[in-house]
């Protein structure tokens, strides 16, 4: 306990500010990486050769610029990316340099995941409409994103835990957060208590994620209330 | 009225083209109940799909109340289209709106003169025909609290939700039991009554043929090879596919 109470004199300030950090660069990846995925997925879903509008060429170029995208490591791709971030956030450290590689992984992630979710939803729902009168772009946002959202849902935890993991990474090259704590103390210092102390905040992150995610599905989808 | 003139349609396969029609012409009055029957794959469900051009002829024409729909595109085919009601096979109802909601959507697309109904109204409308369904009290539901019969009566409601002068039925009492379709048969009979408004329906249900519809046609292998009153075709059928059906079916009663 006395221990206990030592450890967090020395290292609360320092892991509290490493998981408010892994929080704000989560979240904001995550965000930005559906504002990208969604519109992506979307497009992937309408165009695919059995889609409501199927377009060939444009779908193979999409998904080819996806594929690219999610075939990159995100070390590598991080690296890469450095001139670029330092040309649009300004910087290439802490938090603000680490949210637009960030983005840029996760996005056709997220994009493929919102492709699954929405080729999921029953093609007579979207016939259904389509008889009704409906215009595509009335299919996408009344049918296919309605009906396919507990779904989109149930993929937020796991786009948003994929970016956790990522964002260890990216602590590596000057990020931040709890991976840049572990491997600076835990590793680099063979401080192991500092390092299990990380990885004991990043399992209590991923849970509450989950839960939370699988209790918006719950209360969300309304084929549960039967 | 509906007319169907000379109307073929193809499918690419890997096998080359698949006609599912060969030149199919029809017409439909008004205010009937016209009886599509014939085995799968005859070409049922491509020739209704024509009507509300879910399926676009290869060639041939469409006239609905006198007018050539064949070439509608765009807006003009949405409008048209929300003048047809339509009730599928499949549940087709969605999932993640309430019963009343379901029954309102096609008044949300701006296609119709429903559309231009404040939603308060909308709301009114779509409870007065769940009350010709017989549901008023499960507007609040959502769709999977509902059995399959009170299911496929909510589509029925939301296919009427826009006024529709003709109403298509594919197969849409195929998944129900004996009780439960002939619920389902006695609503699309009574909004008949009430509305006035044709009734193009397809099944392989004899009982479902002889028990509701005016007139039937009988399709073999994408052509029409026999129709007329319901009558004159179980009582005296003359095409061989519609003996093997009559046969097949209701044995003890032909013979």
């Amino acid at each position: 306990m006395e221990a206990l109470t030592a450890f967090l004199a020395e290292y609360g300030q320092l892991l509290a500010q490493g998981t408010l950090d892994t929080i704000v660069m989560v979240f904001a990846s995550a965000l930005g990486a559906y504002v990208i995925g969604i519109p992506l997925g979307v497009l992937l879903c309408l165009w695919a050769p059995t889609g409501l509008t199927p377009k060939r060429a444009a779908n193979a170029v999409l998904g080819w610029i996806v594929n690219m995208g999610r075939s990159i490591p995100f070390i590598i791709l991080i690296l890469f990316l450095i001139p670029t971030t330092r040309a649009i956030v300004g910087t290439t450290l802490g938090v603000r340099g680490a949210i637009l590689p960030l983005i840029v992984s996760a996005a056709p992630f997220v994009a493929r995941m919102v492709e699954q979710s929405l080729a999921e939803v029953d093609a007579g729902l979207i016939e259904a409409a389509q008889s009704m009168g409906a215009s595509t772009w009335q299919i996408v946002y009344k049918v296919y994103l309605k009906e396919g959202l507990p779904s989109l849902l149930r993929g937020v935890p796991i786009a948003i835990i994929t970016i956790l993991g990522y964002s260890a990474m990216a602590g590596a090259v000057g990020a931040g957060g709890l991976g840049d704590i572990a491997i600076r103390y835990g590793y680099q210092r063979y401080q192991d208590d500092v390092m299990i102390a990380t990885i004991v905040i990043l399992i209590v992150l991923v849970q509450v994620v989950q839960s939370v995610g699988n209790l918006l599905v719950r209360s969300l989808d309304k084929r549960m209330h039967a | 009225m509906i007319e169907i003139k000379n109307v073929s349609k193809t499918f690419p396969t890997s096998a080359g083209t698949f006609e599912a029609l060969h030149d199919v012409s029809l017409t439909i009055g008004s205010s009937e109940i016209f009886g599509l029957i014939g085995e799968s794959g005859a070409g049922k469900s491509t020739l209704v799909r024509c009507i509300n051009l879910l399926e676009r002829p290869t060639s041939g024409t469409v006239e609905v109340d006198g007018r050539d729909i064949t070439n509608l595109r765009g807006r003009e085919l949405r409008a048209f289209r929300s003048g047809i009601g339509m009730v599928f096979q499949s549940l087709s109802l969605f999932q993640q709106r309430t019963v009343l909601e379901n029954v309102r959507f096609p008044a949300t697309l701006g296609t119709s003169d429903v559309s231009r109904l404040s939603a308060a109204e909308q709301r009114k409308r779509a409870s007065q025909l769940l009350e010709v369904v017989g549901l008023a009290e499960k507007a609040e539901s959502y769709p999977n609290q509902l059995s399959g019969g009170q299911q496929q009566r909510v589509a029925i409601a939301r296919a009427l939700m826009t006024s529709p002068s003709i109403l298509l039925c594919d197969e849409a009492t195929s998944a129900l039991d004996t009780l439960t379709t002939a619920s389902v048969l006695k609503t699309l009979a009574h909004i008949r009554e009430e509305m006035g408004i044709t009734i193009v329906l397809i099944t392989h249900s004899l009982y479902v043929a002889r028990s509701i519809c005016d007139r039937i046609a009988v399709m073999e292998a994408g052509r029409i090879v026999e129709q007329g009153t319901t009558k004159e075709v179980f009582e005296a059928p003359k095409a061989q596919i519609t003996r093997a059906l009559l046969g097949i079916e209701s044995g003890e009663e032909v013979a």
